[in-house]
């Protein structure tokens, strides 16, 4: 019987690493919540994320976000066949030239995640400082194209740069 | 010390398309709600519009900032609604399987003083395998009744099978 949010499990990285790799998660729920706060070790990456390892040009999303300069706003997308992870443009920091202990956060919904007759659709709000008066913040909303149960979360920077140490997740499923 | 959590109310999947679907009998033992869920349209993108009660007056209003094809953000506005403009809607165009992610947060909802108000985000495409639209809006329902009944409405079709959400509840203990 349903219950509500229920824990499954944590990480936290306590030295650097190229990513936050999720497992085994359990089929018992309806949609899985993932919220964390993430620091990265290079300039110009942006927090991206993989389901069940699939590295294939496998996701779609459109993206609002504000930025930096002015401050502005601005929006994307990337259709089927264009990347090969879920991206947001806000919710990593990169470190080289940040302020210290300072981590981006970010939460990510995925609906109905162990079903194997729908692709899977999934909303992915970030947010980071990079200094004491300059933030980035995004929702993105997104598809990946595949109807396979969700059983994997791999979270990483969308270049290939690694994650420091403290960088955090906790993963919730909704029963 | 408080304690804050999600609990399970009710859910409901579509199984044959349909319009105008009631959750009804919502519990009054909480403060707030939120629901979680995917739709798809019979039809050409739409959007999950939400309404109390079974009210259709034009007393709902909303405010969004979204964007088009990727392209800018834009900010938009409906007034005198009869329901709120929710969450967005996934088109009959686009690839088979997909669905728009839908979360609402409908805040006091068992309040008897004041007005609702509500949070929607989601998403709306009708053209293959490109996403056209997301976007975020508040919602108002100018009522101060305790909220007993959601209808999920779409001013497409109807919603197309596989759509479903799933109402929780939170509250202090």
């Amino acid at each position: 019987m349903p219950i509500g949010m229920t824990y499954i499990s944590s990480t936290t990285l306590t030295s650097t690493n190229t990513a936050i790799d999720l497992t085994s998660i359990p089929s018992t729920f309806t949609h899985l919540y993932l919220v964390g706060s993430i620091r990265g070790t290079e300039n110009n990456s942006t927090l991206a994320l993989r389901i069940n390892n699939d590295s294939a040009n496998n996701y779609a999303l459109v993206q609002n976000y504000s930025y930096i300069t002015s401050p502005g706003t601005g929006a994307n997308r990337y259709t089927i066949g264009s990347t090969s992870q879920i991206r947001n443009n806000a919710g990593h920091v990169e470190d080289t030239t940040r302020l210290a202990n300072l981590f981006g956060q970010f939460e990510l919904y995925i609906m109905d995640y162990k079903s194997t007759s729908y692709k899977k659709s999934y909303i992915f709000k970030a947010a980071h400082s990079l200094n004491s008066s300059q933030t980035v913040l995004s929702d993105a909303y997104g598809v990946w194209n595949d109807a396979s149960a969700v059983n994997q979360l791999t979270i990483k920077g969308d270049s290939g740069n690694n994650l420091n140490a403290g960088s955090s997740v906790h993963l919730y499923g909704l029963g | 010390m408080a304690e804050y959590t999600y609990e399970f109310i009710a859910s409901y999947t579509v199984t044959t398309a349909e319009n105008n679907i009631v959750f009804s009998s919502i519990p009054q033992t909480y403060t707030d709600l939120v629901i979680f869920g995917k739709s798809r349209i019979t039809s050409a993108a739409s959007q999950s519009n939400i309404r109390f009660n079974g009210d259709s007056s034009a007393i709902y209003d909303t405010q969004a900032l979204s964007n088009n094809g990727g392209a800018s953000i834009t900010a938009s506005r409906e007034t005198g609604r009869s329901q709120i403009d929710g969450a967005g809607a996934i088109g009959s165009s686009n690839t088979i399987g997909w669905f728009s992610p839908n979360e609402y947060h409908i805040f006091n909802y068992s309040d008897s003083v004041k007005y609702k108000t509500t949070f929607s985000f989601g998403m709306s495409s009708n053209n293959g395998n490109t996403l056209d639209y997301c976007g975020h809006s508040v919602g108002l329902w100018e009522n101060t009744a305790p909220i007993t009944s959601i209808t999920f409405i779409t001013n497409g079709t109807a919603f197309a099978v596989g759509s479903g959400w799933s109402i929780y509840g939170i509250k202090g203990k």
